[in-house]
């Protein structure tokens, strides 16, 4: 497997299903591997495989916040309303997946074919990123 | 004719070595170009025979002018000299006779050749039948493709084809180059790794044709064979459909305890049963397995006790094939012979 | 030169270069060599007490050119690269690297290989026979380099082992990835 044209592996995209084309894209260096959680307020939040966990308008794309955790993130980020009545997000970060096996099972770079052939594909990951398994908790103000 | 008694013995004696390699091949049907049963075959034979008649055309008179010569220049030695302007006149015409008759064999053998490979060109047009040949070390992959894909056989080390129908032969091997050859049948063709080739014949009648690896691939080129089995169009319609079916379930005890055997061993790591969980496509394809006329690529006949050898001790028939020894209980071997001896 | 002379030195040189032919013998009726072992193979040189060194079983396949390249050829076959791709790994772990969880000694991988391992790897005993197991071990370890370069099997050059990766290897003290180096015996 290898990086698509452009070079980059990861793409974020609000996707405009009435009119069946992308409102806006943002560019990974990674594949999204993360859920997206959209609030009421209009916030996008997801996670990079490079362990960004950010905030983004949900209209425009434009980043609004940006928190940089101890490992990739895969999971799904989910908000809830506290007892205090106060706003969460959490989401848990450790790299995994398919895409992250070359990190997550310290697999050998230099066979290409390993984890389905994303081996290959994703053989700098560990410069990036190590092992992980921490979930953050923000407050919202 | 008056002849001295040695020279009748010589003769006797040339004709009975001459005659002895013909014998073998005469009225035998099994794997003799001499025995076309194709017009694939047919044509080759008659442009082998063709090629054999003017080549000895041409070394009789080769050899009848050269002992012409030889009589001439004794003649001449016995009479004196010849005159110079007289011989060579007969050299130019001799240079000429040579030039000119090299010139029109090389065009009969051209304009001849050229119609065979018209003969043998594959036909695109009319309704053929597809049969994929894969070479591995050391038997026959054979399926029978279809696009509706539960219509797909696979099967080995046997072709069954009809009769006055093209068959057209998709080749390629896995490993080595192999060569299929049948020469009743016609053609010799590699099976390339990574290539695909084609071949392809017609059988003029049903009958029983042997073939075989003809390009050597390691241990057992030599017990590398096959079968190409044709059949009336109805009679092989017949066996395409039976061949569509997947193996019976066992009718007794022992044949149920035989298909547990064949499950929980290693049997499975490597061969095909279809309607059972076994589906490794490393080995041979066993569904039908009793059905075929030999085992183990045409090396030993099909019948019980060559099955028990196989199974125990396969190395001691083939030494080098990619079968491993088994050691069974004599329970479960009777158990399993009578599984696979089931799998019509 | 005298002809003995020189006649001894070609017999000399016959017979060195005649050495090396067992790279590629084939014994194909042969009984597996290194005997499955029958006392318990250890998974670790942690042991309670003074540790006891034992001699590590020899796999004579591992000098074989052709045993080595058989087990390649089981590896895809019986699709060990279904879970470990062609030595880098995937739901199994990387076996072209210097981490062995359980061992890289041949009676250890045989162990493996045979008995199964947590979290996925099949215990192989009854479906391989003992020779096919041992062939694979062979191949195994010849994927981190453990074995002579004269008998690895063909693989594409970004992927041939280089000695040196392997230089903290010995038969005697395989690599473990779970025993830090700390608590590792002298």
């Amino acid at each position: 497997m290898k990086a698509g044209p452009g070079g980059h592996r990861g793409e974020f995209t609000a996707w405009d299903p009435v009119s069946m084309r992308p409102v806006w894209k943002l560019k990974e260096r990674f594949p999204v591997w993360s859920g997206a959680l959209v609030t009421a307020g209009d916030v996008v939040f997801y996670g990079t495989m490079d362990g960004w966990f950010r905030a983004v308008d949900a209209r425009t794309g434009r980043l609004l916040w940006r928190y940089k955790v101890g490992s990739g993130i895969i999971s799904q980020p989910v908000t809830y309303r506290g007892p205090d009545g106060k706003q969460y997000v959490a989401v848990v970060s450790g790299v995994g997946g398919w895409s992250g096996a070359i990190v997550a099972g310290a697999l050998d770079p230099r066979d290409s074919t390993g984890a389905l052939g994303f081996v290959g594909a994703m053989t700098d990951l560990p410069q990036y990123t190590g092992k992980g398994g921490t979930v953050h908790v923000f407050a919202l103000p | 004719m008056p002849v001295r008694p040695c020279s009748g013995v010589r003769r006797m004696l040339t004709g009975a070595i001459a005659a002895a390699p013909l014998t073998a091949c005469r009225g035998a049907i099994d794997q003799s170009a001499l025995e076309p049963g194709s017009p694939q075959a047919a044509a080759v034979l008659d442009l082998w025979w063709f090629a054999l008649a003017v080549a000895a055309g041409v070394y009789a008179l080769t050899i009848g002018a050269l002992f012409w010569a030889l009589w001439r220049a004794r003649r001449r030695a016995r009479l004196g000299e010849a005159l110079p302007h007289d011989e060579m006149r007969k050299k130019s015409i001799a240079v000429i006779g040579a030039v000119v008759a090299t010139v029109v064999i090389l065009l009969v053998f051209f304009s001849y050749d050229v119609s065979v490979s018209r003969t043998l060109r594959v036909p695109a047009a009319e309704p053929h039948l597809l049969v994929r040949v894969t070479g591995r070390r050391w038997w026959w992959k054979v399926e029978y493709p279809d696009s509706n894909p539960s219509r797909w056989v696979t099967d080995a080390n046997e072709i069954h084809i009809p009769t006055g129908r093209p068959v057209l032969v998709e080749l390629t091997s896995n490993d080595v180059i192999h060569s299929l050859w049948i020469p009743n049948l016609g053609g010799k063709k590699d099976l390339i790794p990574k290539y695909k080739d084609t071949l392809w014949f017609a059988a003029n009648r049903p009958g029983v044709y042997r073939g075989q690896c003809a390009e050597f691939c390691g241990h057992q080129h030599a017990k590398m064979a096959l079968h190409v089995v044709a059949h009336e169009p109805a009679e092989f319609e017949q066996w395409l459909a039976h061949s569509r079916q997947p193996a019976p379930m066992p009718g007794d005890s022992l044949t149920l305890r035989g298909k547990e055997v064949f499950l929980s061993g290693p049997c499975v790591l490597c061969h095909a049963i279809q309607g059972t969980p076994a589906g490794s496509r490393a080995g041979p394809d066993l569904t039908h397995l009793a059905s075929r006329r030999t085992i183990a690529a045409g090396t030993l006949p099909n019948t019980k006790g060559n099955l028990a050898a196989w199974i125990t001790d396969p190395q001691g028939v083939k030494p080098g094939a990619n079968m491993p020894p088994n050691a069974l209980s004599p329970g479960d071997l009777e158990a399993l012979l009578a599984y696979l001896q089931s799998l019509r | 030169m005298s002809s003995r002379f020189r006649n001894a030195i070609v017999l000399a040189a016959v017979a060195l270069g005649t050495a090396a032919c067992d790279r590629e013998d084939r014994d194909f009726r042969s009984a597996p060599p290194g005997n499955s072992p029958t006392d318990v193979v250890r998974q670790s040189p942690l042991q309670p007490g003074p540790m006891v060194m034992t001699s590590h079983v020899k796999n004579e396949y591992e000098g074989n050119a052709y045993a080595v390249s058989q087990g390649q050829r089981l590896f895809t076959w019986f699709n060990c690269a279904g879970c470990h791709a062609n030595g880098g790994g995937g739901m199994g772990p990387a076996l072209m690297d210097d981490q062995w969880i359980y061992g890289s000694a041949p009676e250890q991988i045989y162990a493996t290989i045979m008995e199964g391992r947590p979290n996925g790897m099949p215990s192989w005993a009854g479906r391989i026979n003992d020779s096919q197991a041992w062939q694979i071990v062979a191949y195994v370890r010849s994927l981190s380099g453990l074995t002579s370069p004269n008998v690895r099997s063909a693989r594409t050059d970004h992927m041939m082992m280089n000695p040196g990766a392997q230089s903290l290897a010995s038969p005697e003290r395989p690599v473990q990835s779970t025993l830090p180096p700390a608590a590792q015996q002298p």
